[in-house]
C-alpha cells in the first residue's frame, strides 16, 4: 500500500511536470508569435498582391479536390474555385468512388465530357474510371476513380497534374479569392520552398455568397464558436511561433500547396494513414534533411480558406479522435527523427515537442486527472492543493486562448463587431470548463485507438453552405447560384 | 524580511499553495493585460478606420476631379493634414498601380510635396516600413528619388533590395536594368521565373543588357538562364545568336534549356541543326526542351525524330513529343498509335483531342 502511494504521488509530479513542460511550450510559442506577426503584418504592407500578378512569373498551379459525396457543397466550390484571383491555375477534382451525384452534379453543371489524358506519374492508386474535362470550362477536368480514402485520391490527382506546384483542398473549403497568390508567394520569394499552408477559418455562420464569404460572423451555435476560439490558437499562436524556425509539421490538408515533383520524389501521400496530410509534411521534412536538399516549409497567416466545422459533439469527437490517431500515426512512423541531430531544429526541438508533449499528453492527462482524483480520495493532497492546482490549469489555458484573440486583433481582425470580440473573450474563459477535457477525452479516445490500429474515416455530416445561406434572410441563395 | 521568514516557516504545502495562488494571480493579470490590449487594439483600430474612411470619402472625389482636369492640385494639398500625409499617400498608391501614363503622371504630381517627408524617414525605419518607403517612392517618385530607391538595391535587407529591384523594373524603366542586373546575385533565392518576368518588365530596352548578361560565359549559370528567359518572353530576335553560342559552348542543365526554349521561340528552321543533339542529352530536362524546339522549328520530315522521342524513359519527354508531332503536322503517327496499344496511346488521343479542339 505505501508503495502504491508512493506510486501516486510520485505519479502526480510527473503529471505536474509536464503540465508545466506543455503549457510553457505553448506560452513560448504564444509570445514568439506576437512578435512574428507584428513583424509580418509589417511586411504584407509592402507587399502588393496584385503586382506580384501583374509582374507575371507566378508559377502554375492545379488545385486538388479530392471529393467524396460531397453533392451538397461541391458544385457551390468548384464554382468559387474556378473563379480566384490568379495567372495560371487549374481545378482538377477527384471523385473517390462518391456513393451520392457528386460527379452526375459536376457533369450536369458544368458540362463536363469523357477525355483521355495520360498521367504525369505513376504513384499507385486505386482505378481511374475517367477523366472528364469542359470546353466551356477549360481550367477544370475530374478524375472519377474507385473509392480508396483521400491520400489516395491525391495521389490520383498528382498523376494527372502537369504544374510545377500543386494546392491540397478539401472539398468544402471555400478559398478567398486572392488566396492562391497569397499563399505562392514563399514560392516566388524562396525557390527552395517545397510545401507552404495559410490558414483556415470556420465559415459555419458566416454569410456566403456565390462561394466567398462576403460577411463574416461568429457561429451561432456554441460548439462551432469554440472552434474559431481553437483555430486561432493552433494557426496564429502555434504555426505561426514553428515557422519562425522552419518546424512546423503540419500543413492543413484542407489548404496547403506543394511542390509537385519532390512530393512525387518522396512517393506521394500515404494511404495507410489517417493522418495523411502532417504525415506527408514529416517525410518531407526526413527526406529533404536526410538528403541534404536545402528546404523550406512554410505557413502563411494571410491567404484564408473557409471550412465548415462540426456542430455536433459526436461528429466533433469523431474528428478529434482521427486527427489524434493521425498525429500518432505520422510521429511514430518518422520516430528516428526524435532528438536526432541530423534532422536539426526538427529533430531537437518540434518533433521532440509533438511527439512527447502532443501525443502523449491526452493521456498523461486524463490519467493525471484520475490520480488526483484518487490522491484527493485517500486524503494525500488536501482540497485546497488540488482547487489551487485546477486554477492554474484553468488560468493558463485561460491566458493562451485570450492571448490567440489578442493575436486575432493584432492582425487580421476578420470578426468587425464588438460584440463578437466580447464573445470571444467570453468562450476564451468558457471553454476551459468542458470544453477542453472533452477535447482531452476524444484524444485520449484516439490514442487507445491507434493502439489497437482501428482505421476509419469517420462520417461528416455536411449541412452545406446552402443551408446556411438560407439562414441568411434577404440575401442571394447559394442554391440559386447553383440553378445558373 | 518578516514575510519572507514567514515563508520559510511554513510547511512545504502551504508554500506549494501559496505558489499556487500566486501564479493564478500572475495569470489573471496576463489574462486581463491581454484582453484589455486586445480591446485597445479594437478601440483605436475602429477609430483609426473611421478617421481613414471619413479621409477617403473627402479625397476621393477630389483626385478623380485632379486627374480629370478639374480641380487643381492645391484643392486636394488643403485637404490633407501633416499627420495624415502618409494615408493620403497609400489611398493614392491604390490607384497609382492599376494606372499609367498621364493619370500616374497626374497622381505622382499629387503626391510629390509629401515624398521628401518619406526619405527623412528612411534611415530611422524599420526594415518593413523601409521596404513601404521604397515601394511608394518607386512608384509615386521614382523620377525625383531615383537616387534613394536605387540606394534601396544596397538595402542590407534582402525584402527591401527586391522592393527596390521591383520598383526599378516596373517603373524605373530600361535604363534600370543594369544597376539591377548587376545585382541579381542577391535574389538567388527569388523564382527563376519570377526574376525573368520582373525583368522582362523592363520592356524592350532592357534587351541590349539582358544579352550581355546572358552571352558572358563568366557570369553564373542561373544569372544567365534568368537573362535568357527574360528575353524570351520579350520575343528579342538579336538573342538568337546569343543563343546559338550559348548552345555551342555551355553543358549547363538551365543555361541549355533554356537557350533551347529562347531558340524554340525566335529560331529559324536551320537552328534545327543545333537542336538535334541536344535530344541525345543525359538530362530529361534538356530533351524535354529540345523536343519542345523540335516541334516548333522543324517540318514534317522530322517526325521520325519525334516519334523516336515518345519512347523516351520521361513522361515529360513523351508528353512533349507528341505535342511535336502535332506542331510538325505528323498527326498521321499520332493517329497511329491512338489506334494502337502503344503505352503512349492514351497521349496520342489527348493529343489529337487537344488538337481537333
Amino acid at each position: 500500500m505505501d508503495t502504491a502511494i508512493r506510486f501516486l504521488l510520485w505519479f502526480d509530479i510527473v503529471v505536474l511536470i509536464y503540465f508545466v513542460a506543455l503549457n510553457g511550450t505553448y506560452l513560448t510559442t504564444t509570445i514568439l508569435s506576437f512578435g512574428a506577426l507584428r513583424r509580418y503584418a509589417g511586411r504584407m504592407k509592402s507587399l502588393n498582391v496584385n503586382e506580384l500578378i501583374a509582374t507575371g512569373g507566378a508559377p502554375p498551379v492545379t488545385l486538388i479536390v479530392p471529393a467524396f459525396d460531397e453533392e451538397e457543397t461541391v458544385v457551390a466550390a468548384i464554382r468559387a474555385l474556378l473563379s480566384l484571383n490568379y495567372p495560371q491555375y487549374e481545378v482538377l477534382v477527384c471523385n473517390d468512388g462518391s456513393t451520392d451525384g457528386t460527379l452526375e452534379r459536376l457533369i450536369e453543371t458544368f458540362h463536363l465530357e469523357a477525355v483521355e489524358q495520360e498521367p504525369a506519374t505513376e504513384l499507385a492508386t486505386e482505378s481511374i474510371r475517367g477523366v472528364y474535362g469542359s470546353r466551356r470550362f477549360p481550367k477544370l477536368r475530374v478524375l472519377d476513380k474507385e473509392n480508396g480514402g483521400k491520400a489516395d485520391a491525391l495521389n490520383a490527382g498528382i498523376n494527372h497534374t502537369r504544374t510545377p506546384l500543386y494546392c491540397a483542398l478539401d472539398a468544402d473549403t471555400l478559398l478567398e479569392r486572392d488566396a492562391l497568390i497569397r499563399v505562392v508567394r514563399p514560392f516566388l520569394e524562396d525557390e527552395t520552398t517545397v510545401a507552404a499552408g495559410g490558414i483556415i477559418r470556420i465559415a459555419n455562420g458566416c454569410l456566403v455568397e456565390g462561394g466567398q464569404v462576403v460577411e463574416v460572423r461568429l457561429p451561432r451555435e456554441t460548439l462551432p464558436r469554440f472552434q474559431v476560439v481553437e483555430y486561432m490558437r493552433a494557426f496564429l499562436s502555434g504555426r505561426m511561433a514553428w515557422n519562425r524556425f522552419g518546424g512546423n509539421l503540419i500543413v492543413s490538408g484542407a489548404f496547403g500547396i506543394f511542390r509537385r515533383s519532390v512530393v512525387v520524389g518522396i512517393g506521394g501521400y500515404s494511404t495507410d494513414t489517417v493522418g495523411e496530410d502532417m504525415d506527408l509534411v514529416v517525410r518531407l521534412h526526413r527526406h529533404c534533411r536526410r538528403e541534404k536538399i536545402p528546404y523550406q516549409i512554410g505557413f502563411v497567416p494571410d491567404p484564408v480558406a473557409w471550412t465548415e466545422c462540426p456542430t455536433t459533439l459526436r461528429v466533433l469527437g469523431r474528428q478529434r479522435d482521427r486527427w489524434q490517431r493521425g498525429l500518432i500515426q505520422s510521429l511514430m512512423r518518422q520516430r528516428g527523427m526524435l532528438l536526432n541531430p541530423r534532422y536539426g531544429a526538427v529533430g531537437f526541438v518540434s518533433f521532440p515537442f509533438f511527439f512527447l508533449l502532443e501525443m502523449l499528453g491526452p493521456v498523461v492527462e486524463m490519467i493525471g486527472y484520475a490520480a488526483f482524483i484518487l490522491t484527493l480520495f485517500l486524503g494525500l493532497y488536501s482540497p485546497a492543493y488540488v482547487m489551487g492546482f485546477l486554477a492554474v490549469a484553468i488560468a493558463l489555458g485561460v491566458v493562451l486562448s485570450v492571448a490567440a484573440v489578442g493575436l486575432e486583433e493584432l492582425t487580421f481582425r476578420r470578426y468587425p463587431k464588438a460584440s463578437d470580440l466580447a464573445r470571444l473573450f467570453g468562450l476564451a474563459v468558457l471553454e476551459n470548463f468542458g470544453y477542453r477535457q472533452l477535447n482531452t477525452w476524444w484524444r485520449f479516445r484516439g490514442t487507445i485507438s491507434a493502439l489497437i490500429r482501428y482505421r476509419g474515416w469517420g462520417r461528416m455530416e455536411r449541412k452545406g453552405f446552402d443551408e446556411v445561406a438560407r439562414t441568411s434572410p434577404g440575401r442571394e441563395l447559394i442554391a440559386a447560384s447553383n440553378t445558373r | 524580511m518578516l514575510g519572507l521568514q514567514t515563508f520559510a516557516e511554513m510547511s512545504g504545502g502551504e508554500r506549494v499553495l501559496i505558489a499556487l495562488v500566486i501564479a493564478v494571480f500572475v495569470l489573471l493579470v496576463l489574462a486581463v493585460g491581454f484582453s484589455t490590449y486586445a480591446v485597445w487594439l479594437r478601440y483605436r483600430n475602429e477609430r483609426r478606420a473611421e478617421h481613414r474612411s471619413a479621409l477617403e470619402r473627402l479625397w476621393t472625389p477630389l483626385i478623380f476631379g485632379c486627374m480629370e482636369g478639374r480641380f487643381p492640385h492645391a484643392a486636394v494639398w488643403e485637404q490633407v493634414d501633416r499627420a495624415d500625409e502618409l494615408h493620403f499617400i497609400r489611398v493614392v498608391m491604390r490607384y497609382a498601380e492599376r494606372l499609367k501614363g498621364e493619370s500616374l503622371e497626374t497622381l505622382r504630381a499629387l503626391v510629390a510635396p509629401f515624398l521628401d517627408g518619406l526619405v527623412d524617414r528612411l534611415p530611422r525605419s524599420q526594415m518593413e516600413d523601409r521596404a513601404l518607403i521604397i515601394q511608394v517612392l518607386g512608384t509615386l517618385g521614382i523620377d525625383e528619388h531615383r537616387e534613394t530607391v536605387l540606394r534601396g538595391l544596397d538595402d542590407p535587407s534582402p525584402l527591401v533590395s527586391m522592393v527596390a529591384a521591383r520598383a526599378m523594373a516596373r517603373y524605373g524603366g530600361a535604363h534600370h536594368a543594369k544597376p539591377v542586373l548587376d545585382r541579381l546575385n542577391r535574389y538567388s533565392t527569388w523564382s527563376r521565373g519570377y526574376l525573368a518576368a520582373m525583368l522582362a518588365s523592363m520592356g524592350p530596352e532592357a534587351a541590349p543588357m539582358l544579352r550581355a548578361v546572358y552571352g558572358d560565359a563568366a557570369a553564373q549559370p542561373w544569372i544567365r538562364a534568368v537573362a535568357a528567359d527574360a528575353l524570351r518572353w520579350l520575343n528579342d530576335l538579336p538573342a538568337l545568336l546569343v543563343a546559338r553560342d550559348a548552345l555551342r559552348d555551355s553543358d549547363d542543365r538551365e543555361v541549355v534549356a533554356q537557350s533551347l526554349r529562347l531558340i524554340a521561340r525566335v529560331g529559324d528552321p536551320e537552328d534545327v541543326e543545333l537542336v538535334l543533339p541536344r535530344l541525345r542529352s543525359d538530362d530529361p530536362v534538356i530533351r524535354g526542351a529540345a523536343i519542345q524546339a523540335l516541334g516548333e522549328l522543324g517540318t514534317a520530315q522530322h517526325g521520325d525524330v519525334a516519334r523516336a522521342a515518345l519512347d523516351d524513359d520521361s513522361s515529360w519527354v513523351t508528353f512533349h513529343a507528341a505535342h511535336a508531332l502535332g506542331a510538325l503536322g505528323r498527326t498521321d503517327v499520332l493517329g497511329e498509335l491512338a489506334g494502337s496499344r502503344h503505352p503512349r496511346a492514351v497521349l496520342a488521343r489527348q493529343v489529337l483531342r487537344e488538337l481537333e479542339a
